[in-house]
């Protein structure tokens, strides 16, 4: 039962214990999606209805407000990678992790489909270079690592997946910024509490 | 298609999705993908309902797009709506139409990836209702305790997490008693070797999706 | 011949001993009960079973819903015999021989999560029998499973040891094993003591207890009004038009068959269960959920009697009499421990402490005093009589009990039965 195999330690109690962490956020992601898009319908005509734009221009600007608002929240959905790098210290936890909630979370109906699992890989792969970057040796060093690794990564493929080239460069920018705070606060500053708070209650060593 | 070649087919077309510009792609696929999940007999309720969760994207989308682009250019902002819904339909071609289970082990079978994440993740997914209620029950207790837990309460990702390390714990040590051991070799029921017709069909539909995107 | 010996040998978890001193050998063959109170160490020792013997064991475990790795019992079997590595194309066959074997044949495909307790454990126990292996154990393993499945389990049992096959099971209800088992190993004090078969009979007798429940007849006023309840699930009814008054400030047990609905009724009063029909209460309501975990929101115990100090729905109790009861129920020195590292028996004498500070005007008590020692059920029940609040238990075991409950209700043919008297 002891015996360590070929797989580079990866025991199958990390592997679910990940998986479960996945299927966490994944139906946090969904909690968080829904509300969200009920938001966002609704500020619409309401401003229309106050303001004497259009419907369809205020959806449109809505839809801007949506950009602005989803970087500002990006940082809750890449929370998972993380989390995951910093319970198990091994390579690919964050990748996984993160790969899987996006997952779950198109499983259970999400609004962005299949982009979902391209955008939690690339997610995940922007936390995991972050711990890559330290070896794997110093945990700590990785997560602030990771924030801007995430950063930089999840926000490329952004750019080149919803065409940001069109946009004002100021706009982008600004953008960027918010990206890199969200992801601070979220995926670096909340996960380093839920670690602190796990290490307290020594359910973590 | 079985379903591990249907999960790389599928993250192919999603990655030029992304990265591809064709309104004709975007259309084909929605339109295949629909067909094909209506082939497979999913819920009409469910379709229903990706169709309203995508509305919002879709109509907000087309008017940013227009609206911010320096040249105000329609068609791209068609390009740009349509993909939301190519976007779901083809997310639901991997969601809907086969079962995680079968997908898993197409992994294991077909393209040898290691039991151990194969029956891991398998094993943490099929927790998926059982976290649900648990996080119903943790939300639950702790209004009962006069506190309220929402998504930005670090408190309710330290419980659901102690749920997972407790159910880990046990999941494993049942895996084991199933007699499942990391690296040890195991019988594989019902396998198919991959036929090279499906090979075929995979670099056809590969192909006319690049086709299509050629398209002016 | 022996499989496992221990010679002096000590367990420990993250530096607490839990057990200590342990001599003993399991020899193949043998029929083991393990007894004592939960907290005592049996989990650990099994634990430690597994660990030392040098084999797969087999196991049934005591949640039914984490013992099983895949959706359906189809698949359950399909990953046990591939990783026996059993010939691919007599995989089908051999599934539906076990299924046959099980009376399981029409929940193939059916999604494990939906099977019955009964039926979960049959497939449970299928797949132990199949695995192979010598030693066989099984961890509280009818907590939740009508009498008929116990009997057609235990025969399955039997079956197993006349065919040589060493049997472990731990049980807090060591009746039904009264005339199978050989061996009995007692949990006490952290140590383990093999009875002497000459003790058997006493043993065995000290469980068979009698209760003098003193009810009342008639009540003032009420606190819950139960009215035509109806909650069923996929292919089976639970209540149907179910009625019943739970008087202001009694003490109520449900009492009824394994699966007869008891937890259920519970959860649709706390608003964790949909249920048809109208459930009218007034004041707060309080759940001590079975897994006292569940309750926990701070970090350390301390932590945990401010919040619910801080938050009391009425006037909390006084910080005096806090200390007293801290003291009785030897938390006291447990203040800065973290509320993940205690025992199972601290965690439902905390859980039940912070209830009754935070005064709630209902109490729904789901197993509270499940595996606790006699002493730690006779502080709680007194603790529990401090309150005001208006108490309603679900209890298998009964010790004590009559100290504290004036009414019972009785689940029958899927209604409440109002009871005139217990024994």
């Amino acid at each position: 039962m002891t015996a360590h195999t070929s797989t580079k330690n990866w025991r199958i109690r990390d592997v679910i214990l990940i998986g479960l962490i996945g299927v966490i956020f994944g139906i946090l992601f969904f909690a968080f999606g829904i509300p969200w898009n009920t938001m966002v319908s609704l500020s619409g005509p309401l401003v229309s209805l106050v303001s004497d734009q259009s419907l369809a221009q205020t959806i449109g600007a809505s839809q801007i407000s949506e950009q602005v608002a989803t970087a500002a929240t990006i940082g809750l959905w890449v929370m998972a990678g993380p989390i995951a790098g910093m319970i198990i210290k091994k390579p690919g936890a964050s990748l996984l992790g993160e790969t899987l909630a996006a997952t779950v979370e198109m499983a259970v109906g999400s609004a962005w489909g299949i982009s979902d699992i391209l955008s939690g890989l690339i997610q995940g792969a922007g936390t995991e270079a972050g711990f890559a970057l330290t070896g794997y040796k110093r945990p700590f060093a990785g997560l602030w690592l990771s924030t801007l690794t995430s950063t930089v990564i999840t926000f490329g493929f952004t750019y080149f997946q919803n065409s940001y080239n069109r946009f004002p460069i100021s706009y982008t920018l600004s953008l960027f910024v918010i990206s890199y705070l969200s992801i601070l606060i979220f995926a670096g500053i909340v996960v380093y509490l839920i670690y602190t708070i796990l290490k307290k209650a020594k359910l973590i060593k | 298609m079985r379903a591990s070649l249907k999960f790389l087919l599928v993250l192919a077309l999603a990655i030029e999705l992304a990265f591809v510009r064709s309104l004709w792609l975007n259309l084909a696929i929605t339109a295949c993908a629909l067909i094909y999940v209506i082939y497979k007999k999913i819920s009409f309720k469910r379709i229903l309902w990706l169709i309203i969760v995508g509305i919002l994207p879709f109509v907000g989308g087309w008017f940013m797009y227009y609206t911010m682009s320096p040249d105000h250019s329609k068609t791209f902002a068609w390009i740009m709506a349509t993909r939301v819904y190519a976007y779901i339909f083809l997310g639901s071609v991997l969601a809907f139409s086969q079962s995680m289970t079968a997908l898993m082990r197409g992994f294991e079978q077909d393209l040898h990836v290691n039991p151990t994440f194969v029956y891991g993740i398998l094993g943490a997914l099929n927790f998926l209702p059982k976290m649900t209620r648990q996080i119903k029950i943790i939300r639950a207790s702790a209004k009962m305790r006069g506190v309220r837990l929402t998504v930005f309460s670090p408190q309710l990702y330290v419980k659901a997490i102690y749920n997972s390390f407790v159910w880990s714990n046990n999941l494993s040590q049942a895996m084991y008693a199933h007699g499942f051991l990391e690296g040890k070799k195991r019988s594989h029921y019902h396998h198919e070797s991959i036929h090279a017709k499906e090979i075929y069909l995979f670099i056809l539909i590969l192909v006319l999706s690049i086709l299509i995107a050629l398209i002016k | 011949m022996s499989i496992i010996d221990f010679k002096n040998q000590n367990i420990e978890i993250d530096g607490q001993t839990i057990l200590q001193n342990i001599n003993l050998s399991i020899n193949a063959g043998d029929f083991i009960l393990l007894s004592g109170a939960s907290g005592s160490g049996k989990t650990t020792f099994i634990n430690e079973l597994v660990a030392k013997y040098d084999k797969t064991a087999a196991r049934v475990f005591q949640s039914p819903d984490q013992q099983f790795t895949m959706e359906t019992p189809f698949y359950e079997l399909v990953f046990l015999l591939e990783n026996l590595q059993y010939p691919a194309d007599q995989i089908e066959n051999k599934i539906n021989q076990i299924l046959t074997e099980f009376h399981l044949e029409n929940k193939k495909n059916q999604l494990v999560d939906t099977l019955s307790g009964g039926e979960q454990q049959r497939l449970a126990l299928a797949e132990a029998v199949n695995l192979g292996t010598q030693l066989v154990i099984l961890d509280e393993p009818f907590a939740s499973i009508d009498r008929q499945s116990i009997r057609f389990l235990l025969a399955k049992v039997q079956e197993l040891q006349r065919r040589g096959r060493t049997i472990v099971i731990a049980d807090h209800n060591p009746l039904i094993y009264d005339g199978l088992a050989q061996r009995i190993f007692l949990f006490d004090k952290h140590t383990i003591t093999s009875l002497p078969k000459t003790d058997f009979r006493q043993f065995y007798d000290s469980f068979k207890r009698q209760n003098h429940f003193h009810l009342k007849s008639d009540f003032q006023s009420d606190r819950i009004k139960i009215d035509r309840l109806s909650i069923s699930f996929p292919d089976q009814i639970i209540f149907d038009q179910a009625s019943a008054l739970i008087p202001d400030k009694s003490s109520v047990l449900i009492v009824g068959e394994n699966g007869t609905g008891k937890s259920t009724l519970l959860k649709a009063m706390s608003g964790l269960q949909k249920f048809n029909g109208k459930i009218t209460s007034r004041g707060k309501i309080s759940l001590a959920f079975q897994n006292p975990s569940d309750s926990f929101l701070k970090i350390t115990v301390q932590e945990e009697l401010f919040l619910s100090q801080h938050k009391s729905f009425h006037e909390a109790m006084a910080p005096a009499a806090i200390e007293d009861w801290l003291t009785r129920l030897s938390l006291k020195d447990r203040l800065d421990a973290s509320v993940y590292t205690l025992s199972g028996g601290e965690k439902k004498k905390l859980q039940l402490l912070l209830l009754v500070i935070q005064s709630p005007d209902t109490i729904l008590l789901d197993e509270p005093f499940a595996g606790l020692d006699q002493k730690s059920v006779l502080d709680l029940i007194a603790l529990l009589k401090t309150s005001a609040a208006t108490k309603i238990f679900i209890s298998h075991q009964l010790f004590a009990m009559d100290q504290i409950i004036d009414h019972a209700y009785q689940i029958q043919d899927h209604k409440l039965i109002r009871l005139a008297e217990l024994s």
